[in-house]
Order: structure tokens, then sequence, then C-alpha cells
């Protein structure tokens, strides 16, 4: 019996003769190296006009950290814009968490795209927004729950930013293992309303800015053999901080259902694009943090809840759940009524009343500079 | 699970509903502790709750319910706490008429013997005065309503047709789920054959919350509620799962403390090696138990109670096998089941 020798043909259905070199994650499909870069901008091509994500003349920020995601979203958004005439002004948006060893060398990744793909760049920073950096808030609460602080504050930092460069939607790099992840977590966590909207595509959309996930439906692992299939520079080393999360057990699970189960994640999206809360169940409702005037379901969003925390030495508020924190909030509270700040005297928030009247100063002149 | 697993504390905690030394906790060890008679009791409470607060016994004519009992300490907790509620003299009574249904899994004759004899021990001790049925989950592959005999293991005939079955199917999550659903098949069988409408199965929080999860990665999230709470009411059958607050340890703890730890049936089953989208779930669920996530189980079982298909009630139709909301004959998991068997003899199940 003949033996058959070398790569199996090109799968493509355009009859390409090319030896297959790449195997997608997401269908099985073998493809050489074009056909599967083609494929992949064909797939993310179909999810954005299928889901009306884009109108023309938008102007879209898309969220770059410099890691592989958001490098080939960034991309592909610019070779799709050119191909098939969207008629959108793309522009690139990063946040500076402030984690030396990490997020500078991952700036330089996204420094790089800024001059390749020749689209605008503005960097923000959680020390001009917060007054905090990432290493500031591990050094004061160490590494556990870090990536609570980081993840409010990144998301409000890049509206803000977004708004900042006069974008009418923000583009995240936000792939299925992501999305899997996430459903995941929120029925872990037992988040009902997240578990509800997290699968959207776009979400946001009752604000004044909403996201789109043109990645939503495209496989990690795809993501990154497009990146080498089309030599993008991308900075590929994990935060210094997230080995501790507690997200990192759902993500060992999505990672092992992906070798044994390929399909588990996009059924996995599937499930939380299913899911609706029972009409009994009491839900949280959208209200303005009186402070800041962000969206939050509480009296004060998430992000001024942890900056008080930070100021005040509590650094449980806002991540646990105890009576000790609700007790402090009451009082500082009540401490601080008239004024209308959040505390953070010494670390320069962007709420209106900071207590210290230089670092106040200064933070409404950085306020006044964001343009918010 | 063993109770001597379990570290009895005697650090001078003090039990949260009397005051006396408390030794036992349920599933978090930093929440609530008891002495032995409130464990019981707490326990107890879990099982009556749960069939109380869905009202299932409400209607005085369909009082009679098959009574799984499947041999883990689950089914022999079910069968104590059934025939404890049948002795009660008081208003706390339950209004059940039970008939046992010992649903053999295992395929080696051998070992069906084994259950057979064991189940002849058991009868003595509890629910003595009811009837006792043995049947094969094999029973499934029945294809016409058949009677069935309380001397013998019912449905043994049909073992090769139903190893035949699950064999052809080649990818080996959807096999492990695929006898879930044979489970189910078996039950409703049995059920019609008996023309008893209820059946009580021994799935407790531990099987419940990983079956949840298990779920959600099969595409089947909008269909939790009913697939791993109380109640899951089909067309004339339901399907009620009173141990879904219940834990394992809470289970093997009471069955200690009870002396019904000895009405199990042991049979050494075969380790599989092959990993499925169940067993990873399994070692997940095991790893943030060791890391002390131990509210776990409890909050994704709350979750999934809390929510239901985004095309719920829209046109009341269902996946023929296996009976979530689905607008079309087969769901999309279904469909990729029957896709990936080689063999036709699933087809019979389809309509």
């Amino acid at each position: 019996m003949e033996k058959r020798r070398g790569p199996p043909p090109c799968q493509s259905q355009e009859g390409c003769s090319n030896p297959a070199k790449i195997r997608k994650a997401k269908d099985g499909a073998q493809l050489c190296g074009p056909c599967f870069s083609k494929n992949f901008e064909d797939d993310v091509h179909e999810t954005i006009v299928n889901n009306n994500l884009f109108k023309r003349g938008e102007r879209v920020a898309i969220g770059a950290s410099g890691g592989k995601d958001s490098t080939v979203l960034a991309y592909v958004m610019k070779t799709l814009n050119d191909r098939h005439d969207y008629g959108l002004d793309l522009q690139l948006l990063s946040i500076d968490e402030g984690i030396k060893g990490y997020r500078d060398d991952s700036l330089l990744a996204v420094e790089k795209n800024r001059v390749e793909y020749g689209l605008p760049l503005t960097i923000l920073s959680y020390r001009d927004l917060y007054g905090w950096t990432m290493d500031d808030i591990v050094a004061k609460i160490g590494k556990k729950n870090n990536c609570t602080f980081c993840g409010v504050f990144r998301r409000q930092a890049l509206d803000r930013g977004a708004f900042k460069i006069g974008a009418t939607k923000l583009v995240t790099g936000h792939n299925a293992d992501d999305m899997a992840e996430t459903v995941l977590m929120n029925v872990l966590r037992g988040d009902i309303a997240r578990l509800e909207r997290c699968t959207n595509i776009v979400t946001g959309e009752e604000g004044d800015l909403p996201r789109a996930k043109p990645l939503k439906y495209c496989f990690e692992r795809d993501i990154v053999m497009y990146a080498r299939t089309n030599q993008l520079e991308y900075f590929y080393t994990e935060c210094i901080y997230a080995p501790n999360a507690y997200r990192g057990y759902a993500r060992k699970y999505v990672r092992d259902l992906e070798k044994v189960h390929p399909r588990a994640i996009l059924d996995l999206i599937q499930s939380g694009e299913k899911v609706s809360v029972k009409k009994e169940v009491e839900m949280p409702t959208l209200k303005i943090c009186e402070r800041c005037g962000y969206m939050t379901s509480q009296k004060l969003c998430k992000a001024c809840l942890l900056i008080e925390g930070l100021n005040t030495g509590n650094t449980d508020l806002g991540v646990r759940k105890s009576k000790k924190s609700k007790k402090v909030i009451v009082e500082t509270e009540s401490s601080k009524e008239g004024e209308g700040g959040c505390g953070s005297g010494g670390g320069g928030c962007g709420c209106a009343g900071a207590a210290d009247e230089t670092e106040n100063e200064e933070t409404r002149k950085r306020l006044k500079d964001l343009q918010f | 699970m063993n109770f001597n697993e379990f570290v009895t504390d005697l650090d001078g905690k003090r039990c949260v509903k009397c005051e006396k030394d408390a030794k036992f906790t349920g599933v978090d060890p930093k929440k609530a502790w008891y002495c032995q008679e409130c464990f019981i009791q707490m326990v107890r409470n879990k099982f009556r709750s749960a069939l109380s607060k869905k009202k299932i016994y409400k209607d005085a004519d369909a009082r009679e319910t098959l009574i799984v009992f499947d041999g883990t300490p689950s089914g022999a907790f079910l069968l104590h706490q059934i025939d404890d509620a049948l002795k009660q003299i008081t208003y706390k009574r339950l209004m059940v008429k039970p008939t046992v249904l010992v649903l053999v899994s295992v395929t080696d004759p051998e070992k069906i013997q084994h259950v057979m004899d064991r189940v002849q021990d058991i009868k003595t001790a509890l629910l003595e005065n009811v009837d006792w049925i043995i049947a094969h989950v094999a029973c499934c592959m029945y294809t016409e309503v058949k009677d069935f005999d309380n001397t013998k293991c019912n449905g043994t005939e049909k073992i090769p047709e139903y190893i035949e079955m699950l064999s052809a199917c080649t990818v080996p999550t959807y096999r492990e789920e695929l006898k879930r659903i044979m489970r189910e098949k078996c039950l409703q069988k049995i059920s019609e054959a008996l023309h008893i409408s209820k059946c009580m199965v021994p799935d407790d929080a531990d099987i419940l919350g990983r079956l949840a999860i298990d779920q959600l990665c099969l595409g089947r999230g909008g269909s939790l509620s009913p697939i791993v709470t109380v109640l899951d009411k089909r067309n004339n059958f339901m399907l009620i799962r009173p141990l879904c607050d219940v834990s394992k340890k809470e289970v093997v703890i009471y069955n200690y403390l009870c002396g019904i730890d000895k009405h199990c049936i042991q049979i050494a089953g075969t380790n599989s090696e092959v990993k499925s989208v169940q067993s990873l779930t399994d070692s997940f669920i095991r790893t943030l138990e060791d890391e002390k996530f131990y509210s776990t189980i409890n909050t994704v079982l709350s979750t999934a109670s809390k929510i239901h298909n985004t095309t719920s009630g829209k046109d009341g139709s269902h996946c023929s096998l296996c009976f979530i909301e689905s607008a079309d004959d087969l769901c999309a998991t279904c469909l990729a089941i029957r896709k990936t068997c080689t063999g036709d003899l699933i087809n019979r199940f389809i309509q």
C-alpha cells in the first residue's frame, strides 16, 4: 500500500493547490498560509457585516494593549476597512496601567503598530486618571484581588479615552476563548446580570459609547497563527500580576476544553447567548455614579469605591462583601456629606471633591486636559 | 467519598442551632457548624423543603412515585428519607406512594447478580413493604411498553444493543452525554410502563453542579434550569431531584450518623482514561474545592435556577432526544451527537 508523504493539500474552497500548513482550530480545516489568512479575515468580515457592527464615517477606537489579540484586531480592522471600504476612521487607544517591565514594554509594540499601520495613537494612564498605578496598588494590597482593580479601572479608562478622541464606538480584541471564559466566570460567580449580556457582540448601546468585539468567534490559537502568518509583532508576556487571579482556573479549564473538545468553546458562547434571566428574579438597575457620573448599579461606581478603599486604607472595599466594608462606606458617606469627593486627597482621583486642595487643583487640570 | 475524609472539629465551636458542642459542618467549614442532632435535622430539612417548596404532592391523585435507587450513598440516603417520611405519624408525613426502582448500570453478569443479592438484604431494612423493581438502564432500548417482572433484573437482554449504541458514538464527550440521556429515557419508559408519572432520582448537588457546567459546555446554557433544579416536567412524566441542595459530603456524614452507609452497593468501576468535557469538569471542580472555593457548586446551581432560554415559551416544542426546548426536532447538541454515531440504533429515539 502506498504511503502518503508530506502535508495534505490545502482544503480551501477556492481550489488552492498549495500544501496545507495550518489546521484551523475553529473548524479543523487544513489550509495553506495565505488561504488561512484570507479565511480568518473573511470570518471577521462576516461577523462585522452580519451584526451591522459599524456605520460608515464612524470614528472607531481600537483598544490596543500590544498583545496578540489587539495587534491582530488592529491589523485586521485596517485590512478590512481598506479592502471592503467600510469608511471608518480608525484610531488606536492604549491604557498604561503602570506595570514596570510589562506594560511599558508592551506599549512599545503598540507604538510600532502606530507607525506600521499609520493609525493615530492615544495613551491614557491610570496615574493620570486615578492617581494610582498598578505597581502602587499591588504594593498596597498585595497580589491577591489586584485584577479586580485593574479590570474595573481599564474598562472605565478605555471609555474615557474613547470619549477623549471623539470615537463613537470602541472595539476590543476579545476572542472566542475570552468569551467562553467570561460565560463560565459569570456562572461561577453567580452574576446573572452580566451572564445575560456578556456574549452580546455589541454592549453598552444604551449608553454613549457602544463596545464591539469583532473577534468574538475567533479562536485564540487561530489569532496566534494569523499573527505568525502575517509576521505581526506583538508582546506576549503574561501580566506579572495575573497568575494569582481566580480567572486563571477558568482559563486553564477552557484551554483544556479546547484540546479535548474544541466545539465546547463555541458552545459555551452559544450557552451565554441563549440565557435570559427569569422574570421573577430581581435585577440591578442602571444608575449614574454620584461622584464621577459613570454608569453603575450602586450609589458609587466600582472604580470610585475601589479608589476610596485605596485612599482610606480599607482595601477590601469593593472587593469583598463584608459588613465591615459596608460600615466603612456608610461612615465615609456621612463624614463626607457635602464634599462630594471620594476622599482621594493624596491620590489625585478624578472625583470633584478630592480632599487636598493642591492635589484637587492638579486633578482638575488633568481632567480638563482630558476633556471628559 | 468516605466519612473518614472529613475532619470533625471539636475546638470550641458551638452548634448554630442549639449551642451544644459543634462537630459537623456542611460544604463550607467557614460557615455554619452543627451538633449531631441538628446536623441530621438540617440535612433532612433540605430534602423536605426541596419537595415542599415546589408543592409537588399537593395533588392527592398523583402520589405514586418511582424512587430510584442506584446503589450510591445518595441512593441509600433517598431510600432512608422516604422510609423515614412514611413512618412519621404527625403532619410531617410525606404523602407519597413509593415504588422502588433499582437502576442497574453495570453490564457484567456477575456484577448484576451481586447487585441483586445486595438488594435482597437492603429490602429487609428499608421500605420493606413497598414494591421493588430491578431494571437495567438498557431498558431504554425497548421499543414497546413492557411488563416488568419483580423477580429478576429487567432489560438485561437489551444490554448488547445498548452497548452497541454507545460504542457507535465516536466522541467521548457525546458518549457520556448519550449515557445520561439514555438513563432519563429508561426512567421515562419504566414510568410509562408502570403508569407512574413521578420519578425521584438521587442526583445530589455535586452531581447536578457538574452537570450544569457540562451542559454549558454543550451549548445548553439556556435550558439549565429544568436539567439541574428540583423539578423537570415533561409531557406525562415528572423528574424530581429532591437532593439538589444536599452535597455528597452531607450525604456521607448523614449516612454514617444514621447507620445507613451499609445500604450502599459498592461496585468497582472501570477508571476510564479517556478525556471528555465531563472528566475535565470533574477535575476543574475538584481543583476549585481544593483551593477552598467551597461555594462553587451552590453558586452554579443557584445561577442555573434563575435563568431560562431566550426563546422560552414561544412555541413549546422540544428536542426529541434530550427534551430541552428546541424549535427543531433535534437541538444543536443532539444533532451533533447523532452525526458522530456510526450506527442507526440512535434513530429509534428520534421522531
